[in-house]
């Protein structure tokens, strides 16, 4: 059962700092690291691997030449070789183009009987991968999996949806996307850590995925604005016994117009 | 006149996105119609020109009984592409969302479409 696991590199949202005055998001200089999903998604391939006793978990990931490091996590985890997309001219496509060159990447990785993806990303979060490669590769997708049984040439999967839980089958090859409630991502030993130095990582670019950057979209879609929700915290603190407060924190309330709406 | 098409597996989602579809209609001169597919398509039609829509396609093959994302995403794109549809709106659900996608990527091979697969929480 060979796999192929897709991440994102994104900055370490824990460590990212809003400026007050401005409420814009201080990026530089933040550690990158991948999602929590995308970790959940590694880990399932990774135990399905296991529990065969046999395949190759392959991770495929798109981003900046810092991917060459952050890479390593996902090696240290159980991945067995990283192919990382690191040419800078992909940068500039739209969802759609960058969808393309990930599908040519999977088929230049060849064999895979399942591919990986967390739900969304954990910056973006815009969840469009796996249904636009569904599109691309002609696979069948099942989304937001909570739990997941692989046999030679199928899968079961239980899905969270809004109103209810489903319970689907597909036949394999087939793209799955999953969320945290899969599974708990393993802490890597040192051992693991040091072996993962020695773990192929592929660095592939437009040539080598023949790809013709004409035949890709433009990124059409502007981001505006992206800012931190202004704060409208009054910051009221009374002071004094707890007797006099509750009544001072009722009428504050009361005046407010909480009760009675 | 630019296409507005409106489409959400729940129709309670439809009917809000009609509502905001509505707030674009005038800025943009707008006409909006809306997608209605599956199981009882036809009887549910009518509320959605009660919620704005000026127009409903009703899809009511049996291959849509069950929602499914690609099957759903590609009746969306025989309707967008039929029907001159410029800017879609499909409501934010788990199945949206995955639907949305889909359709960008197949409705993508048509050059003068533009096409913006979103909408409300």
């Amino acid at each position: 059962m060979d796999t192929i696991v897709l991440m994102k590199q994104i900055p370490d949202l824990a460590q990212i700092r809003i400026k007050k005055e401005t409420r814009e998001a201080v990026i530089e200089g933040v550690p990158l690291i991948f999602g929590d999903m995308d970790k959940n998604a590694l880990e399932e391939a990774v135990k399905i691997k296991e529990a065969a006793n046999t395949g190759k978990v392959t991770v495929l990931s798109m981003g900046s030449p810092k991917l060459k490091d952050t890479v390593k996590d996902a090696l240290a985890r159980g991945a067995d070789e990283a192919v990382i997309l690191t040419d800078p001219k992909f940068d500039r496509f739209n969802a759609r183009g960058k969808a393309l060159i990930l599908a040519k990447a999977i088929q230049k990785i060849g064999r895979f009987d399942l591919i990986f993806l967390g739900e969304g990303s954990a910056d973006n979060y815009s969840g469009q991968m796996a249904a636009r490669l569904a599109e691309l590769l002609n696979l069948p997708l099942v989304t937001y999996i909570t739990k997941l049984e692989v046999s030679a040439d199928r899968i079961k999967a239980t899905r969270n949806m809004e109103d209810s839980v489903e319970v689907v089958e597909a036949p394999l090859p087939a793209i799955v996307s999953v969320t945290t409630e899969l599974n708990k991502p393993r802490i890597s030993s040192l051992q693991q850590i040091l072996k993962a130095a020695r773990k192929p990582i592929l660095e592939w670019k437009t040539a080598d995925l023949g790809i013709n950057p004409a035949d890709l979209g433009e990124n059409d879609t502007r981001s505006l604005s992206n800012l931190a929700p202004a704060e409208t915290r009054k910051n009221i603190i009374l002071e004094g016994g707890t007797d006099d407060n509750l009544k001072k924190l009722v009428n504050a309330l009361t005046q407010e117009g909480v009760w009675g709406r | 006149m630019p296409q507005i098409l409106v489409f959400s597996e729940k129709d309670e989602i439809a009917a809000e996105l009609l509502a905001g579809a509505k707030a674009l209609k005038d800025g943009l001169a707008a006409d909006i119609s809306a997608a209605v597919l599956g199981k009882d398509a036809a009887s549910r039609a009518s509320q959605y020109f009660a919620a704005g829509a000026e127009k409903v396609f009703v899809g009511g093959d049996a291959n849509l009984n069950d929602v499914y994302a690609d099957t759903y995403a590609e009746a969306l794109a025989q309707i967008a592409n039929n029907n001159g549809v410029d800017i879609i709106l499909i409501g934010s659900t788990k199945m949206g969302k995955e639907i949305a996608p889909r359709l960008a990527q197949k409705l993508g091979g048509l050059p003068d479409r533009r096409h913006r697969a979103g909408g409300r929480e």
